[in-house]
């Protein structure tokens, strides 16, 4: 069953005068409890699509269809709901609040929710036990080494719930062994139902992944 | 709760006291920008009315011993003085019984201009206030150290008042003597920097001071207002100077304006990374808003104490005529308010109408 299925997918990004083909007529389907990697070299179009994937940005046109719904014409709050409920996000460089402590950080999905007090407190102490930083909740995300603050920012987009994760370079800032450690987790979420998208430039790692796709200027080159 | 729990994750995060320390600072700027530009107001039209002053002015004037011989032959009654007095902001008290007058001394030992009241008997001081006056003294003994270090012989006497010679001393002064003029000049020199005012006393008391101070206080009080009038030169100063006094306030609040957009630029990648997992722009317009009157009622909190700080424990604006004004604190945090609300919009528009993924990239 797919979950998500892109048809004829276009992005193009003009300065005014220059209008460049970012991603070219992109046909993809991709099934519940995936773990597909994207792969291809910089500036082909990769991360475009992965924004285009997590709403963070609009295709120019063709049609996104998530749990065959069309997205394409949702506007910029039903986009944000998206970002909420649907899809969460692993950044390379993690995007952490370094002010904020590892509880303020996981707690940021769900500061608009409607939640008691106390179930969004168990949610999170159960997400960061579950990646083993239990005990640096109290720590601030600027003390965290790279490892941590990954975990933290796999915490993040956990807690939301999320069947669908996206994580673009998860281990492109860290080292091998940590870089393995965080692909060990993906697998197990990944086992545990989760769809997971990983952006990589590391064959190692798209190795690991069940389906690898590559993109070459803009263009699905490999499936 | 939700003002709480957001006051404590900035505190946590720091932010909240710096910024709103910036803020306090500003306030304070603004403050003393708007002070400064109503004393070079005041100088300068001290300046360009050659000699026709203003209620206050003649009161400085007045206190200078150097220009006593000027009031020599003036008249004028008790409540055109206290209407000037009043006018001028300047505090003066007559007092109810000139016969005792040495059980009824008003003494003030202050580098401020603020008076302070020693509540005293039998020329001793009983209780002080704020430690302006020392409980103990006796006003009587002090005095007399102080003209034999003169060379002014002055008899204080119990009677002091029918004799015509009584003096209390110190930054307010009450002299009923025909020798005044020495007085005064004796007492500036052992007072050294402390201000002097004159205290006029019962009007059935026929003293040359009370005299020259009341015909000088009228008649040139009258005359300012006649060439206020007059003179065109006059407005045009006027204008001049409210203009320098608004350009100091705009300057002012041209850096809260820097400070707000500058503030929520740097947060332009914290705003992304919460959009970017749900936050709507409601969420973030909101949360600004809730986190900038915070920030406010700090600033407000700390431009009180820094601006009271000044105020109490510096010299500076020892020869300046500086009062301490919570009022004009609270206008100006409720400036900044509004500035930093309005200013804000912009910067917030733009922050929310960039892509999240560039928002990130910063």
């Amino acid at each position: 069953m797919s979950i998500i299925n892109l048809v004829d997918v276009r992005k193009v990004f003009s300065d005014g005068e220059c209008y460049i083909d970012v991603l070219k007529n992109i046909n993809l389907t991709i099934g519940k409890g995936e773990l597909l990697a994207i792969v291809g070299p910089s500036g082909s179009g990769k991360s475009t699509l992965m924004n285009l994937l997590g709403f963070m940005d609009k295709p120019t046109s063709g049609r996104y269809l998530l749990e065959e719904k069309d997205t394409s014409k949702f506007n910029d709050i039903q986009y944000a709901k998206l970002r909420t409920q649907k899809v969460s996000f692993i950044f390379q460089e993690y995007n952490l609040l370094d002010d904020y402590t590892v509880y303020d950080n996981v707690e940021l999905p769900l500061l608009h929710r409607r939640m008691r007090k106390k179930e969004k407190k168990e949610l999170i102490l159960s997400t960061l036990k579950k990646l083993g930083i239990e005990h640096k909740i109290d720590t601030k995300a600027a003390k965290l080494s790279g490892g941590e603050k990954q975990r933290v920012a796999i915490a993040r987009a956990l807690v939301t719930g999320c069947d669908i994760l996206l994580a673009d370079e998860p281990t492109g800032a860290l080292d091998q062994e940590r870089g393995k450690d965080i692909m060990d987790l993906l697998q197990i979420l990944n086992k545990e139902g989760k769809t997971i998208i990983v952006v990589t430039h590391d064959p190692n790692i798209a190795a690991r992944c069940k389906r690898t796709i590559r993109i070459v200027d803009g263009v699905i080159y490999e499936d | 709760m939700i003002i709480i729990k957001t006051l404590i994750v900035q505190l946590k995060s720091r932010k909240l006291l710096t910024s709103s320390l910036i803020f306090a600072l500003t306030v304070t700027l603004i403050f003393l920008s708007s002070l400064y530009s109503s004393i070079i107001y005041n100088q300068q039209i001290f300046e360009i009315q050659n000699n026709n002053y203003s209620p206050e002015q003649m009161i400085n004037y007045f206190i200078n011993p150097n220009n006593l011989n000027n009031y020599k032959t003036y008249k004028i009654d008790r409540d055109s003085f206290m209407e000037l007095c009043s006018k001028a902001d300047i505090r003066v008290d007559f007092g109810y019984s000139f016969g005792n007058v040495i059980n009824k001394v008003q003494i003030y030992y202050s580098k401020t201009k603020e008076p302070r009241v020693a509540l005293y008997d039998d020329g001793i001081i009983k209780k002080a206030k704020n430690n302006y006056a020392y409980p103990g003294i006796d006003l009587r003994d002090e005095f007399k150290k102080y003209v034999e270090i003169s060379g002014v012989k002055y008899d204080l006497g119990e009677a002091a008042g029918v004799k015509n010679k009584t003096t209390t001393f110190n930054d307010s002064i009450s002299i009923y003597t025909k020798d005044a003029e020495k007085v005064f000049q004796s007492l500036n020199k052992v007072s050294g920097d402390y201000p002097i005012m004159l205290n006029l006393y019962n009007e059935n008391i026929n003293n040359s001071i009370k005299e020259c101070v009341g015909k000088a206080f009228r008649e040139e009080y009258f005359q300012v207002q006649e060439v206020t009038r007059k003179d065109s030169k006059y407005d045009a100063i006027k204008a001049q100077n409210s203009k320098e006094m608004i350009i100091l306030i705009i300057v002012g609040l041209l850096s809260v304006i820097t400070i707000s957009t500058f503030w929520i630029i740097d947060r332009h990648k914290e705003i992304s990374i919460k959009r970017a997992f749900g936050a709507r722009n409601m969420h973030i317009v909101f949360e600004i808003y809730k986190e900038l009157l915070i920030i406010c009622i700090f600033c407000g909190v700390l431009s009180v104490i820094i601006n009271w700080v000044i105020y109490r424990f510096s010299n500076i604006f020892n020869s300046l005529q500086v009062k301490f004004s919570f009022a004009n604190i609270l206008v100006c945090i409720a400036g900044i308010i509004m500035i930093s609300i309005v200013t804000s919009v912009l910067p917030i528009y733009k922050a929310l109408r960039e892509e999240i993924i560039s928002g990130l990239r910063k």
